[in-house]
């Protein structure tokens, strides 16, 4: 399946997409839509909510691939924050009561074999293993789950200002190991 | 100790700062070209860890529609004449500081159901500028500059070096302290415009954003279109 998300073809794609090329977008769906639905799923873990999510995802997609710059960083980088984010705003709208699932703490960050962002990737994951394990999993469950500083808090049962300096200690290493 | 405002960057885009810390930094992405930046360079350097998400198919009757949803919107497509290298990730980051003032309710207040009217009958530039403001891409030259003479509460907007934009409206919103931005109207085709400004309230530290709309303007009453341009009002002295 990721044989289809190279850079060069995705930068192809989006950039037809900018122009109002139906087809091309609709490539560009086939091609990438498996990857950020599990991303949405990962935020939005039932599936109909993750599949209207996943509407506005493409919508946006739409109307802005030409906000798209790569200089910036890979096509499915890309693609693959607007996907969280929209996400992780339905999660914050539409569901701010939910109760946490107890479900497992921990993110498996492996990769599509030699994906298009492996070495971005790689360089990523030795600087999350520098970190406590602790504020690794801070970071992660923050980014890849949506959960909220208060949320955090109470799953770790330790003062929101406590997450908040933890999440502090992680960032500023991540960005120094990551070359600033 | 005061805060990092890097470190604030970096956790807006964790999603795990309170919400008014959340609306400050959507402000600064649309006002401070240091803050977007931060907030873009905090979104790459996390970004790949995304892409370790197992891939699930989505049902087939999705594409449908997402076709559906987008058949019309052909028209709202042609925004690639923006200046990509300007733009950077400003979509993601102005989409997320749009984002964020929406889900802290201040959007709330009296959204307009119809578009605003577009501002027309430009008059003679009076004398008495107060305040005057360049709106430009981050870091970019101006392409509008803005002056807003108190004694009459006349705005007057003059394009400099403006991207023609067919298709689209652009509309100027005026954003002061926490509030939601409020729209000032959308720009004429061509030429300058004058609009009364009352809504500032005799402020003059308002800071102008300019956003690409559907023609008409935001359905909203909300940015609805990547921010293009932006700047603060700054007031004159006096002669």
């Amino acid at each position: 399946m990721s044989a289809g998300t190279g850079s060069a073809e995705l930068g192809v794609l989006l950039l037809a997409t900018a122009e109002g090329d139906r087809a091309a977008f609709a490539e560009l769906y086939r091609r990438t839509s498996a990857k950020l639905f599990g991303i949405v799923l990962r935020i939005l873990p039932e599936r109909s909510v993750a599949e209207d999510a996943m509407q506005d995802v493409y919508v946006k997609i739409w109307r802005n691939a030409a906000g798209y710059d790569a200089l910036r960083g890979s096509p499915i980088a890309w693609l693959a924050t607007i996907a969280r984010n929209v996400a992780i705003d339905v999660r914050r709208r539409e569901r701010p009561g939910t109760k946490l699932s107890t479900d497992e703490f921990d993110f498996d960050l492996v990769a599509d074999e030699g994906g298009p962002s492996a070495e971005a990737l790689a360089a990523l994951r030795i600087c999350l293993d520098r970190l406590d394990e602790d504020q690794r999993q801070l970071v992660l469950a923050a980014y890849l789950r949506g959960d909220s500083r208060d949320e955090l808090a109470e799953r770790l049962g330790h003062p929101s200002g406590t997450i908040k300096s933890w999440l502090h200690r992680a960032l500023a290493k991540l960005k120094v190991c990551l070359g600033g | 100790m005061a805060d990092n405002p890097d470190l604030i960057a970096g956790e807006f885009v964790l999603g795990t700062l309170e919400t008014y810390e959340r609306q400050a930094v959507a402000l600064g992405i649309l006002t401070d070209p240091a803050i977007a930046r931060a907030v873009a360079d905090w979104q790459s350097r996390l970004a790949p860890a995304l892409l370790t998400a197992p891939s699930v198919d989505p049902s087939p009757d999705l594409w449908r529609r997402i076709e559906r949803a987008t058949a019309g919107a052909a028209i709202a497509n042609d925004n690639h004449r923006v200046a990509k290298s300007e733009r950077r990730w400003q979509f993601a980051t102005a989409a997320a500081a749009v984002m964020a003032l929406l889900a802290s309710g201040l959007a709330l207040r009296g959204p307009m159901l119809t578009p605003p009217p577009p501002i027309t009958s430009p008059a003679p530039l009076t004398p008495g500028i107060q305040s005057i403001a360049a709106l430009s891409e981050s870091g970019g030259s101006p392409a509008l500059l803005v002056t807003f003479d108190q004694a009459t509460g006349q705005m007057r907007v003059m394009p400099v070096n403006l991207t023609a934009r067919p298709g689209h409206s652009l509309e100027l919103w005026a954003i002061m302290g926490k509030d939601a931005p409020k729209s000032l109207g959308v720009m004429p085709s061509s030429g300058s415009a004058t609009m009364p400004a009352k809504m500032l309230g005799g402020r003059n530290d308002a800071t102008i954003a300019v956003s690409l709309e559907p023609v008409g303007g935001s359905p909203t009453g909300l940015p609805t279109g990547p921010v293009l341009y932006s700047g603060s009002m700054v007031t004159m002295p006096v002669s």
